[in-house]
């Protein structure tokens, strides 16, 4: 499989005495799907914003081989309501780009792939939380980006709307062959659909077998005790102290 | 009534007041929605009451200047004034209330006093704080002519970028849409029209062709597009209506656009509401 992204020699902090992002390296591979997890402050957005260009790091470097523009979903994007912009106005604006790509999809095409299609028309303030964050991925996907990656997507969606996004998310590498990064706290979820999961905290882990994660290591790289309930469905970080 | 209407063919100044008010209410009608859609409504009443502090010093020192002298030396001093909100709103929370309160009632008060202790003419003060048409020269027309295209082009050139950047700030800026240029350009765009307005509007009362049309547009568009679209229809339509009921009751300028505006919008949204049942 064709190499997307390589990440080498990573460092970055914040604060002088900082231990956030040391030595890290990575790969991400056509139609992966790269899972990291990890306590609240363990780097994960971090390294997001350090793979778009957001952050500098102090050390290594971040090299996108890919032909075609990459794709990010921040967290907690904030869409302005009060304006009358249809889910196809919305899906249109991810072609706008710095870097744009001739092969581009159209709304259509790119609301048929997370199935919102039906809804092209409708206003994204009508949509439920699970419905927005489709189209925003859709959105994301117009300009066939080569790498997705997408901070906390499934904040704030309840359950049946969370396994659709996972399953869905599983299905664009499949069937497109977008590698994907995917920043989340429900475990059970990540490390379901990932080929290979990074834990960040105050270690950094790598594993390759996802169904290897158990409660004790899982436990160990959160640093706290986790119920076993959420490790099978709707699992949330354990409260740090 | 009819008088009222023959009145504009008949007085060369009521002519001006005319055109004056159709450019005004055009470019508060392209910057209206921009206005409403970032909950600068506030923002937008500070830096229209901050204006007396430029108008009081150009009143004061420069009372015989001409009409250019005196809107440049406004729109200088409020241009200063405004850049500290501009720089304050930037990628920041908004600064708070009492922050925007303090900062246009105190240069609000600075201009009274200069004003007072220095103008040759004590009685002005009330035409620019509630608008004067009489005051309206060709060359305030010319003025607002120019800021009108200035609006429209601005708005033309980057609608796609101000649609991303209205909407979605954060996914336009990663896109690599000049947010910041975009943020610094409606500022600068709302100081150049508030200023151009005040003789229409006044300092007081401006603040309502830079809302109303906005709301109005956002209540019944179904589109970007015609989010603007309706705002400067309703903005143009609705002012000029509005000088000709002033006109015909001897009100000051303002306030009646300032009513008039209310009403229609009032009589709008009962209707939309009526029809929807």
């Amino acid at each position: 499989m064709r190499t997307l992204l390589s990440v080498q020699d990573l460092h970055f902090r914040y604060e002088a005495n900082e231990r956030l992002i040391e030595k890290l390296e990575l790969e991400l591979h056509e139609g992966e799907l790269l899972g990291v997890i990890g306590p609240n402050g363990g780097g994960k957005s971090t390294l997001l914003k350090l793979i778009v260009g957001q952050l500098s790091p102090i050390q290594g470097q971040v090299h996108l081989l890919g032909n075609r523009p990459l794709a990010y979903l921040p967290q907690n994007q904030e869409l302005n309501d009060l304006l009358p912009v249809s889910v196809s106005d919305l899906v249109e604006m991810g072609l706008y780009a710095q870097q744009k790509n001739d092969d581009s999809m159209t709304a259509l095409e790119a609301l048929k792939l997370v199935e919102m299609d039906n809804k092209a028309n409708h206003f994204v303030s009508n949509l439920s939380g699970g419905e927005r964050q489709r189209v925003l991925i859709a959105k994301a996907l117009i300009q066939r980006p080569e790498i997705l990656i997408m901070d906390e997507p499934s904040k704030g969606l309840d359950k049946k709307s969370m396994d659709q996004l996972f399953t869905m998310l599983k299905d664009i590498t499949r069937d497109i062959g977008t590698g994907i990064i995917l920043v989340d706290h429900h475990i059970a979820h990540v490390t379901k659909i990932s080929d290979k999961i990074l834990c960040l905290g105050h270690q950094t882990h790598w594993h390759d077998q996802p169904e290897l994660l158990d409660k004790k290591v899982l436990e160990h790289i959160y640093d706290c005790e986790l119920e076993l309930a959420l490790l099978s469905s709707e699992s949330k970080e354990c409260a740090h102290d | 009534m009819i008088e009222a209407f023959l009145d504009f063919l008949n007085y060369d100044f009521l002519w001006r007041a005319l055109w004056g008010t159709i450019f005004v209410s055009l470019s508060c009608g392209v910057l209206s929605p921009l206005i409403v859609a970032r909950k600068y409504a506030f923002i937008g009443s500070a830096m229209s009451h901050s204006t007396l502090l430029g108008l009081s010093i150009a009143a004061s020192f420069f009372a015989n200047a001409g009409a250019m002298v005196f809107f440049l030396i406004t729109l200088s001093v409020t241009l200063l004034i405004t850049s500290f909100l501009a720089k304050s709103t930037y990628k920041e929370k908004l600064p708070s209330d009492s922050l925007i309160g303090i900062f246009f009632t105190v240069t609000m008060g600075l201009g009274m006093i200069i004003h007072s202790k220095f103008s040759p003419n004590q009685s002005d003060l009330l035409n620019y704080l509630f608008g004067q048409i009489l005051l309206i020269e060709v060359a305030d027309l010319w003025i607002a002519f120019s800021l009108c295209l200035l609006c429209l082009i601005g708005l033309a050139l980057s609608f796609k970028k101000w649609c991303y950047f209205l909407y979605d700030p954060a996914g336009a800026e990663l896109a690599g849409v000049p947010v910041k240029a975009l943020h610094y350009g409606q500022f600068l765009l709302m100081t150049l029209v508030i200023v151009s307005s005040l003789k229409i509007a006044g300092t007081v009362l401006v603040n309502t062709l830079l809302i109303i049309p906005g709301v109005f547009a956002l209540s019944f568009a179904r589109s970007m597009k015609q989010t603007f679209i309706y705002s400067m229809v309703f903005s143009v339509i609705v002012s000029a209506f509005a000088l000709v009921i002033t006109n015909a009751f001897n009100w000051p300028s303002g306030a009646g656009l300032a009513v008039v505006q209310f009403v229609v919008l009032i009589l709008a949204l009962g209707l939309k509401r009526f029809l929807a049942h």
